[in-house]
């Protein structure tokens, strides 16, 4: 068996057609995209080296640049004091043992499935200012004052996009944090009510600090899931009006396949790449600082 | 992981109203009415797409948003379907998620069992290397993968995209299969080698069997990841009758943007085998997402 296990055609037959496509596929266009990041170039004429220009660029000669880096942060900010607790809250309510919280958890979790290139076309024509739903229903209620231009209004454009990601993936960290809920074990919570802990206490004592391991996860998947937004704005705004909803990913897709700056388009990239490494790196440094042990 | 007890029915208030103004059940009354509340938020907008998808523009326009279409429109799939040419879009969908899916759970349970079962030196080192694969955003490959498979020219066909769906998705399948595997007995394995087997004879008759499950997963896992995916789609595929189901209703939508009875009804037909998916099998589904988490 240590024999059969330890075969070099099997091995090689196992690994290298994956690996290859892995590394063709995936590795080289990683390394490549830095390299692309120090050229100037247009995909057609040669390559220009320019060394760091391009970053240079980036950071002080882009206008367009911190703009998309801050409503990305806008993107984790919803996500963070929104979407996250809200789903907290649906995975508590559907994990109380009460007659069709199943049913509940399923009609949560459904947008998820469904294509964000969708969801979001959807929310476009609900959007839409003169025949869509929510003017349709402010209007309906006497709130006329209150329609508005939505996607179509630098003012609330960013903010309707924002709404879109919370409502479409509220049921995906539900789930998680549903899941991490069933696997506390029932005799925990029976012994706390022993000691006088139930309701708010219970959650504060019990579900919240036994559940820490899978909020961190939770909060790096939003996180990271904000930072890397792109068919939401891609489809409903395009970054605009006036760039007013654009994001990094959105302005690499128009510098790169627009304009066809394929060096710049790469240094937004490597921006967008090390931005979301980074950022998962420190929530994973903070947060197991603050682990609770039990 | 689920020890669910709740019934798959639909819910039942509190019938009788003497026990309506106990406290208890004020509660609970209030609980579902909440939990409703949230339910009909997240499914108000489908709700409204399908009555649209049947509704001719003056109708859109005039009636409330709610009302049932007074003929229904089946021209509007029709039209969708034909002129729209989401049929088309989505025989593509359809070709490009069943090759990927295939490839990947083939390609990725050997993987996961050469890296989990097998023994070489540098296994440690190459799943950190395969893990990139699920940290990295897929936003690093797009440049170089465009000019690389123009220069392969491979643009002009299905393999454009087929071929960064397989790698994308690689990673994820080697990751939750390799955690299936390690909670796997050997003891099969090892009776397969006592009575002969080869590792490649083992793999196909006694490994992957016993991998069903977990192929199950991470199968719908994928088929929802490319069925949905926008990004490298609108990159790669350059020729419009390549386009798969969301590249497709994104164009179309620029064209029929005044009419949405098409529109909407391309945007349902496009769900449709999401809702099917989800009806049958909820429960893989759920564990799909939830292994899928712990990586992404």
């Amino acid at each position: 068996m240590e024999k059969a296990l330890s075969n070099r055609w099997v091995l090689a037959l196992f690994l290298l057609p994956g690996l290859t496509l892995f590394s063709v596929f995936f590795l080289y266009p990683v390394c490549r995209t830095v390299f692309f990041s120090l050229h100037e170039w247009d995909g057609i004429q040669p390559m220009k080296f320019i060394g760091l220009s391009n970053y240079v660029k980036m950071f002080t000669d882009d206008p367009n640049f911190y703009p998309a880096v801050q409503n990305g942060f806008v993107f984790v900010l919803f996500s963070l004091i929104f979407q996250l607790p809200a789903a907290f809250i649906l995975a508590m309510l559907v994990s109380r043992k009460i007659k069709g919280s199943k049913w509940f958890r399923n009609v949560y979790f459904f947008p998820v499935i469904m294509s964000t290139t969708m969801v979001s076309l959807l929310w476009s024509k609900i959007y839409d200012p003169a025949i869509g739903l929510l003017n349709a229903f402010l209007r309906s209620i006497g709130l006329e004052s209150m329609t508005q231009l939505w996607l179509g209004d630098t003012k609330t454009s960013l903010l309707s996009v924002v709404f879109v990601l919370v409502w479409q993936f509220v049921g995906y960290h539900m789930l998680i944090m549903f899941a991490g809920i069933q696997s506390i074990p029932d005799h925990i919570y029976e012994a706390a009510r022993l000691d006088g802990a139930t309701g708010w206490k219970s959650v504060r004592h019990i579900t919240l600090p036994l559940l820490s391991d899978v909020l961190k996860v939770d909060v790096v998947l939003a996180v990271v899931g904000s930072l890397k937004v792109f068919e939401q704005v891609y489809v409903m705004t395009g970054g605009g009006p006036d760039n007013s909803s654009t994001v990094i990913a959105v302005r690499m897709f128009q510098e790169a396949f627009l304009k066809m700056n394929f060096g710049y388009g790469s240094t937004l990239a490597v921006y967008l790449v090390v931005q979301c490494l980074l950022i998962s790196w420190v929530i994973n440094k903070l947060m197991s600082r603050n682990t609770v042990y039990s | 992981m689920q020890k669910q007890l709740a019934s798959n029915h639909p819910v039942h208030l509190p019938e009788q109203s003497s026990k309506m103004f106990s406290p208890k059940s004020l509660k609970k009354t209030g609980l579902y009415t909440f939990m409703s509340f949230i339910g009909l938020l997240q499914l108000i907008p489908l709700v409204w797409l399908v009555l649209i998808s049947f509704k001719n523009n003056a109708e859109i326009q005039s009636n409330s948003a709610f009302s049932l279409p007074e003929t229904w429109q089946i021209q509007n799939y029709v039209d969708a379907w034909v002129q729209g040419e989401i049929g088309d879009y989505f025989f593509n969908s359809v070709l490009v998620t069943t090759v990927t899916v295939i490839v990947v759970l083939l390609l990725g349970s050997m993987m996961a069992y050469a890296l989990t079962r097998m023994r070489f030196r540098w296994s440690g080192v190459l799943s950190i290397i395969i893990l990139s694969g699920v940290m990295v955003p897929v936003h690093a490959t797009l440049v170089p993968l465009f000019t690389l498979l123009r220069d392969l020219g491979l643009l002009k066909s299905q393999l454009a995209i087929i071929l960064p769906y397989i790698t994308v998705n690689i990673p994820i399948a080697i990751f939750i299969l390799s955690s299936f595997l390690r909670g796997l007995p050997k003891e099969l394995e090892e009776a397969a080698f006592i009575d002969g087997y080869g590792v490649i004879r083992a793999f196909f008759h006694v490994v992957l069997p016993l991998l069903r499950p977990a192929l199950a997963s991470v199968g719908i896992f994928i088929f929802l990841n490319v069925w949905n995916e926008l990004l490298m789609a609108v990159t790669f595929i350059q020729k419009s009758s390549l386009r798969t189901l969301p590249l497709g209703l994104m164009n179309f939508s620029g064209e029929y943007s005044v009419e949405w009875g098409p529109l909407c009804a391309a945007m349902f037909i496009s769900t449709i085998p999401l809702i099917i998916i989800y009806l049958f099998f909820s429960e893989q589904l759920e564990k799909s997402f939830t292994a899928g988490s712990i990586l992404k």
